[in-house]
């Protein structure tokens, strides 16, 4: 982990939309307020604090002209992490790599001193800390995940119990399969929050080198099939695969969210990076 | 039908392979996977398992059929007719004569042309034995077919060994029917002989030596041909010194002739520069002086027998006190101290002058007269004026040969018992005025000289080199070429010097020079490997019936795995 945390030093999270809600901070809010950030004149109207008159506009216009600043809002990050069963799957684990990044997000957010909430989402979703500011909570979070575990089906639904009070960005990092997960989007959207999705998938999801007569079981649900796997069934499967992700990429498109596709066997330095978009 | 490669059957015991492997596929192995939506999909979208179990076991069926198909294949199976016809020998000589050229061919092979001329006329139906004539003839192929000795005449090839007629002899009284022996030379084994070459154009040297007072090395040439034949001979020595003469050999005579060496001469090679039908016996090589000498070790210092033995160039002697682990490798052992014999090697050349009591028969009052037996180790030794002093007389058993006796009782005798040959001496040196005569250091040179001439410690084409216990060695060649002996023995095929290397170091040096005579009754020589008996011509071949069957089933395997996929 420690290597991890030294390798994303250089990445930052930067919300790109303007913040409408939350307490003061270092990031453009969409009010007017006391910043540096010169946003222009009006005329002045009484009850105006005086000191905010532009003189040199009056010597010039012989009107009272008040010069206004933007607003700084604070950023607020919400990491809800998925550990449905599903997630506890693949060689490197899906699991494993979704905890990293996680964390990885967390250590950026609280590095740069914006406010971090973590949840964990499966059959209920958990607050496992609201509104840390300070890097010196992430060990603390740290050890809170260290023995996490994966159980039950992922209810997305669930989302909507989200604190959505402050703006910021909202990363969701999931294997997604579960079906009506695109609602979430909406009802985050709804509160300005930004979206990013990061997708985790193992590389035998995408690609399967299994035996051929095999008794799938799923580890959600634990329902059985038997299936004869050969070529056929493969090609068949990876199809539907790509299918799947480039209809979760669509979806997060349509609603401006920010999709990120993690393959267990990339470095999660990269899929980071993705995620808080350096390489734009 | 019959199998002319039977052990190709032994592949059928990889046939349960194909059906585990069927069974491995056909195990239902558990999978867990994170959702089952993905192949719920693909189920509803290829359907049809009825259809696919029916195809694996004829994929299952057809596997089979090619791997028992394949296994008779590489047994060889064939329908043969039976011969009853005639049985002709054919006896090849493959000594190292048949190696001599005329004209583009080697007599080699105009000898197996003549037996496939041969060949021609026999009837269809004729069993043909071949016997290979060298040191060791053997029976090569027997009751072949003509093709069989067509395939059997192209393998065997010539060697570098003394034709051994009483041993060709005996191999080819075993055998029936009418016997050819082809050859260069005049042999009266068989009943019909096919004499090769029409002549035998050449000179070899047959024996060298090296006198080392003078330095004049001495050389016997032959002529085998008919003719007189003017002769070129050479002679280097290490430092490239060379002395060359001519001289003319008479027909089927042999000369001597002498040339001059150096006295500080190390390895000395005599070659006739005539060019002749044989090269294998132009080249004669006299190893001297340090490194090639003889390894003599005295165990138990003797003033006497040192001296008489340093006194002799050609061994380099060691003495040691007591018999230990570090006297292994020496070519010959004197040894003057009380030693079981069952504690030296097993293919030991000694001297013993310290005898065991139960070899001991008498002992005899008074002085007597010290006398030779014939023998090659009575050569310039007279023993005249020799007395002893109550000397000690051995018990002598059947094989003992008696070299030295009094009153015609043995006082010294030669014993070869396994492979182990040892002199029994019970001369005690301090009673006999025999140490101070001339004689006694020719006697010793006599009877050292006759263990090297009888006991493998001299090499000729064919002689084997067996591995030493403990010791990883290595033998290199006359042409640089290098083989381990660390298990099997090792034949000396060619004509030259050989070294036994231990890593980096010299252990021994063996050279190897061409055989004295071209017909010889003796010695070793490896064997080749045999033709097994033949059934007669084939008939029918199967083997490719099967292959193409293998092919089809090939395609079929194909076009039903095509389907399960």
């Amino acid at each position: 982990m420690e290597a991890f945390l030294k390798e994303i030093e250089g990445l930052k999270i930067v919300p790109k939309k303007m913040l409408k809600k939350g307490g003061r901070g270092s990031y453009k809010g969409t009010g007017r307020g006391d910043s540096l950030d010169f946003y222009g004149h009006r005329r002045y109207v009484a009850g105006d604090d005086i000191r905010k008159i532009d003189w040199l506009a009056y010597t010039r216009t012989e009107e009272l002209y008040v010069k206004e600043f933007t607003e700084e809002k604070e950023l607020h990050v919400n990491v809800v992490l998925d550990n449905s069963a599903s997630m506890d799957y693949g060689d490197p684990n899906k699991w494993e790599m979704a905890r990293t990044l996680a964390l990885g997000l967390s250590y950026l957010t609280l590095k740069q001193k914006d406010s971090l909430s973590f949840y964990t989402i499966n059959d209920d979703l958990i607050c496992i800390q609201q509104y840390m500011r300070g890097k010196e909570n992430f060990f603390n979070l740290l050890q809170l995940m260290e023995n996490a575990p994966c159980r039950g089906t992922t209810v997305f639904t669930k989302l909507m119990q989200l604190e959505t009070g402050r703006s910021g960005i909202t990363f969701v990092i999931s294997d997604l399969l579960e079906k009506n997960w695109s609602e979430i989007l909406d009802y985050l959207n709804v509160y300005g929050q930004e979206i990013v999705i990061i997708h985790s998938l193992a590389p035998s999801e995408l690609t399967p080198n299994l035996a051929e007569e095999l008794k799938l079981i799923d580890k959600e649900t634990g329902k059985i099939r038997k299936i004869h796997f050969n070529s056929t069934v493969r090609a068949s499967y990876m199809k539907k695969i790509r299918e799947f992700i480039a209809q979760n990429r669509e979806i997060c498109t349509s609603r401006e969210a920010q999709y990120v596709l993690a393959v267990t066997d990339m470095l999660p330095v990269t899929i980071l990076a993705r995620a808080v978009e350096v390489f734009k | 039908m019959k199998f002319l490669n039977p052990w190709g059957l032994l592949g059928g015991l990889l046939l349960p392979i194909i059906v585990l492997l069927h069974l491995k596929r056909r195990q239902v192995v558990e999978e867990q996977v994170p959702s089952l939506a993905f192949w719920d999909e693909v189920i509803r979208e290829l359907e049809g398992t009825k259809r696919k179990k029916i195809k694996k076991s004829l994929l299952l069926l057809i596997q089979l059929a090619l791997g028992i198909l394949l296994v008779l294949a590489c047994a060889e199976p064939a329908i043969f007719s039976s011969l009853k016809g005639e049985e002709v020998t054919f006896a090849l000589d493959c000594s190292l004569a048949m190696k001599a050229r005329e004209g583009e061919e080697t007599h080699f092979q105009q000898a197996k042309e003549e037996i496939e001329k041969f060949m021609e006329s026999l009837a269809e139906d004729t069993r043909i034995n071949i016997v290979l004539l060298k040191n060791e003839s053997e029976l090569y192929g027997e009751k072949l077919s003509k093709n069989k000795v067509r395939q059997a005449l192209q393998k065997i090839s010539c060697t570098n060994e003394v034709l051994n007629v009483e041993f060709a002899s005996q191999v080819l009284q075993t055998l029936p029917g009418e016997v050819i022996i082809v050859s260069n030379k005049d042999l009266q084994l068989g009943d019909k002989v096919i004499q090769v070459g029409k002549s035998f154009a050449n000179l070899g040297i047959v024996a060298a030596n090296y006198d080392y007072y003078s330095g004049i090395v001495l050389c016997r040439i032959k002529n085998y041909s008919n003719n007189p034949k003017e002769a070129v001979i050479s002679l280097a020595d290490h430092q490239e010194k060379r002395d060359i003469q001519s001289f003319k050999v008479q027909g089927g005579a042999e000369t001597d002739i002498t040339l001059q060496s150096g006295k500080d001469a190390g390895l000395l090679q005599l070659k006739i520069e005539n060019q002749d039908a044989l090269a294998e016996d132009n080249t004669f090589i006299l190893p001297l002086g340090e490194g090639y000498q003889q390894k003599i070790l005295l165990v138990g210092d003797n003033f006497f027998l040192h001296s008489a033995l340093a006194c002799n160039p050609k061994f380099q002697v060691e003495t040691r006190e007591a018999w230990d682990d570090q006297c292994l490798g020496y070519d010959i052992y004197v040894i003057n101290k009380k030693i079981g014999v069952e504690k030296l090697p097993p293919d030991v050349c000694a001297l013993m002058t310290n005898v065991p009591a139960q070899l001991m028969a008498d002992r005899k009052k008074g002085v007597y007269p010290l006398q030779m037996t014939e023998g090659s180790w009575a050569k310039h030794v007279k023993l005249k004026e020799a007395f002893i002093e109550d000397p000690i007389l051995l018990k002598k058993e059947e094989g003992d040969q008696v070299i030295v006796e009094v009153e015609g009782k043995p006082l010294m005798l030669y014993r070869v018992k396994d492979k182990q040959c040892i002199v029994y001496s019970s001369l005690d040196l301090s009673n006999s005025n025999l140490v101070m005569l001339p004689d006694f250091p020719i006697l010793l040179d006599n009877i050292l000289e006759d263990f090297f001439m009888n006991n493998n410690l001299n090499y000729g084409p064919g002689s084997t080199i067996y591995p030493w216990k403990g010791k990883s060695l290595e033998l290199v060649g006359p042409k640089g070429q290098k083989t381990s002996l660390e298990e099997l023995p090792v034949t000396l095929d060619e004509v030259g010097l050989y070294q036994l290397k231990e890593g980096e170091t010299v252990v021994k040096h063996m050279v190897v020079n061409p055989p004295a005579t071209l017909i010889s009754d003796m010695e070793n020589s490896k064997q080749s490997e045999a033709v097994k008996q033949d059934t007669g011509p084939v008939i029918f071949d199967l083997q490719n019936i099967m292959l193409i069957i293998v092919l089809i089933l090939l395609v079929a395997e194909w076009e039903v795995a095509k389907l399960d996929l």
